[in-house]
């Protein structure tokens, strides 16, 4: 029984997995446009040669949803040269802004852009609000003609300033939030011997799991449970998709991440692992 | 209609300018009618005395108008740059008291807001609510007629380097160390407060050395590695403000009152020794050590100087271990917890019988001002002097110098 569900896991998360890459392929060519220093550890050289299928860029005015957003944080994150977990911030508090509202007269754009520069500042690596401005609205209106200093910039000025305020409101005054990335790293320090494989496949895995953190940043669901937790679902899923790295782990005796945490149950980790694959559906709702 | 182009994404119209004054004026009474879920109204408390200026705002006493038996302390929040959105100091600090949660340190209770109107622009200000601390321990120590004992005087000095153990184990560095930032409730609970230039630290990164301000704490409470210019510094610099408020306890007004950070140095050198190589093997290394004038051939003399007020010996031997040059060799919180000084008779004891006397809040704000020749610039941290206009801050400089 526990057979068909792994194989089922493995086939979904496969085809899922296309239009995953071409949304990472899609960040790394704005990367190149941008002409910013960028950190690069998401992926090392040799899977670069891999030949990834070509994904054009989003057009963001065609959409509204909130999958849409993030992703658009993550490009204007990536071009504005910030840190990774000062990114992810970002849409944590664009998720909890969401969370926390009723109705929905905002603009989705503004309040990532206001969410980009809360984040900045708290991770004390500050934008100007000069240069963000310049990324969100080139994000946006990719052909546009350099933004003039005229009324028109000092509106989106004023209103990212106003969106930030409304967001501090909303979040309550705080900003902070605890991260699975520290849980994250922790555990595959410590369970990398225990993974080794000569043939590199711990690698992978491990690499998977980190993209499939990244992506779940675009889901709500990432407030919903316990980092600790999100961590160990990252790593888990990636063992189902790819198989264990390692003969040493035998799931009859015991799983492995019952070494690290105590208060994972079988159902709440399906429950995040189903988040995780559904976070890559949310690309196909609109709304 | 672009996006990105308003928080409330405005009809597109071809806008006449009639059309735009109505639309400012209904987004006007929409922004005063408008009830923020998570951000109670300031109007909540009642303002009942301005009790201190902080580094980026005024204090008020305050209490709940449903409870009145709830005191509180509202700090405001200045929104100067209000271009820049909300203010990272204020963003800082807010952070920082939010995952410091100790007896030792000031607690903040919640964030309120003034409704905004046509007469503050449409710009609500926003207030830090603390819970309220009857005395300072700047205004106790400038009224003459609260006498500590000795075990009071551990008694705090021992708080103290608690909090400070506290926040340094949370990887926080305080920067303004001074009387006038310790708070002591009626029941004799001491409280580091205003974190308003604290901030985060860390180890070096990849070899890299940090690149702080220096241009932080008080001056007669700056550490002489910050008037030379370091900016890769730590926990050291709460710990030599520490010392110099020890003093205070005995001697009643600040030990070091310099004018300039020329002056601050030269009287450091006077009580601590002249700032050698020798005795602070990396000083050689710091931006101004070569571009300021330092004291030469001077002894340190901490303990002779401090006795004829301290006059206990263990007092005089912590003191010599907290004022001490080389921030490397200056005692951490610890250390200086475990020093006889606590352990020994009389060993601290309770203040609350003490302050039951004082029937009045002792803060430094509102002591009496005396004549003064001091500049009150001197009495504020260097980045606030930049910030701040004219402020009315506090410590008038009432006593004589000591040394």
């Amino acid at each position: 029984m526990g057979k068909t569900k792994l194989s089922k896991v493995k086939s979904i998360t496969k085809s899922k997995n296309k239009s995953h890459k071409q949304k990472v392929k899609s960040h790394k060519k704005n990367k190149s446009i941008s002409k910013n220093k960028h950190r690069t550890k998401l992926r090392s050289e040799s899977q670069d040669k891999l030949q990834k299928p070509e994904a054009p860029l989003t057009n963001y005015l065609a959409y509204k949803s909130n999958y849409i957003a993030v992703r658009y944080i993550f490009e204007c994150g990536i071009k504005l040269g910030l840190k990774h977990i000062t990114i992810c911030s970002a849409a944590v508090y664009f998720h909890k802004f969401y969370e926390n509202i009723d109705e929905n007269p905002y603009d989705n754009y503004s309040i990532a852009s206001a969410t980009l520069y809360l984040a900045s500042k708290v991770h004390d690596e500050t934008v100007k609000l000069r240069d963000l401005i310049n990324v969100t609205y080139h994000t946006l209106h990719r052909d546009a003609a350099p933004i003039r200093l005229a009324e028109d910039y000092w509106n989106f000025r004023d209103s990212i300033v106003h969106a930030e305020m409304l967001t501090m409101r909303l979040l309550q005054f705080d900003t902070t939030f605890d991260h699975p990335h520290n849980y994250f790293l922790h555990y595959v320090q410590t369970v990398r011997p225990v993974f080794y494989s000569k043939h590199g496949k711990d690698i992978i895995v491990f690499k998977k799991a980190y993209d499939f953190l990244h992506d779940f940043y675009h889901s709500s669901d990432i407030l919903k449970y316990k980092p600790q937790h999100i961590a160990i679902a990252c790593m888990e899923l990636a063992i189902k998709v790819y198989g264990i790295p390692s003969q040493i782990i035998d799931y009859e005796v015991q799983p492995w991440y019952q070494a690290l945490i105590e208060d994972l149950d079988k159902d709440t980790l399906w429950n995040i692992m189903a988040a995780i694959m559904d976070t890559y559906d949310l690309e196909l709702t609109t709304d | 209609m672009t996006n990105l182009n308003g928080v409330v994404t405005p009809p597109s119209t071809p806008s006449p300018n009639l059309l735009q004054m109505n639309m400012a004026r209904e987004r006007e009474k929409y922004l005063e009618e408008y009830n923020f879920p998570f951000c109670e109204a300031a109007t909540k408390f009642e303002k009942l005395a301005k009790i201190g200026q902080g580094t980026f705002g005024e204090v008020f006493k305050a209490r709940d108008k449903k409870n009145h038996k709830k005191l509180v302390a509202m700090k405001k929040i200045l929104m100067e740059n209000e271009k820049e959105g909300f203010p990272i100091t204020a963003l800082r600090e807010i952070r920082i008291l939010q995952l410091l949660k100790h007896d030792n340190v000031v607690n903040l209770l919640e964030i309120c807001q003034t409704r905004a109107n046509q007469f503050n622009r449409y710009r609500s200000t926003f207030y830090l609510v603390f819970e309220f601390c009857e005395h300072d321990l700047a205004g106790l120590l400038s009224n003459t007629k609260v006498k500590f004992s000795l075990g009071e005087i551990k008694q705090v000095i021992q708080q103290m380097l608690n909090g400070l153990y506290y926040i340094h184990s949370n990887k926080i560095l305080h920067r303004d160390m001074k009387a006038a930032n310790v708070l002591i409730t009626k029941s004799g609970t001491l409280k580091l407060a205003d974190f308003g230039l604290a901030r985060a630290f860390s180890a070096q990164k990849n070899g890299q050395p940090n690149r702080y301000t220096n241009r932080v704490v008080t001056l007669w409470y700056r550490p002489p590695e910050l008037l030379l210019g370091d900016r890769n510094y730590g926990p050291p610099v709460d710990l030599w403000g520490a010392g110099c408020i020890m003093a205070e306890m005995w001697t009643r007004s600040p030990i070091m009152q310099g004018n300039s950070e020329q002056q601050q140095l030269t009287l450091i050198s006077q009580l601590c020794g002249s700032i050698t190589p020798e005795v602070w093997p990396k000083v050689e290394s710091l931006d101004l050590y070569n571009q300021l004038e330092l004291v030469k051939g001077q002894k340190r003399k901490v303990k002779e100087r401090l006795k004829p007020y301290v006059r206990d010996p263990m007092g005089c031997d912590l003191l010599d271990k907290l004022l001490v040059l080389d921030p490397a060799k200056r005692f951490d919180a610890d250390s200086a917890l475990n020093h006889d000084f606590f352990w020994t008779d009389p060993m601290p004891c309770d203040l609350s019988k003490m302050l039951s006397q004082q029937t009045q809040s002792n803060f430094e704000y509102l002591a009496p001002r005396r004549l003064n020749n001091h500049q009150s610039s001197a009495m504020r941290p260097a980045s606030a002097v930049a910030s701040q206009g004219s402020s009315t801050s506090a410590t008038s400089g009432f006593h004589e110098r000591v040394f």
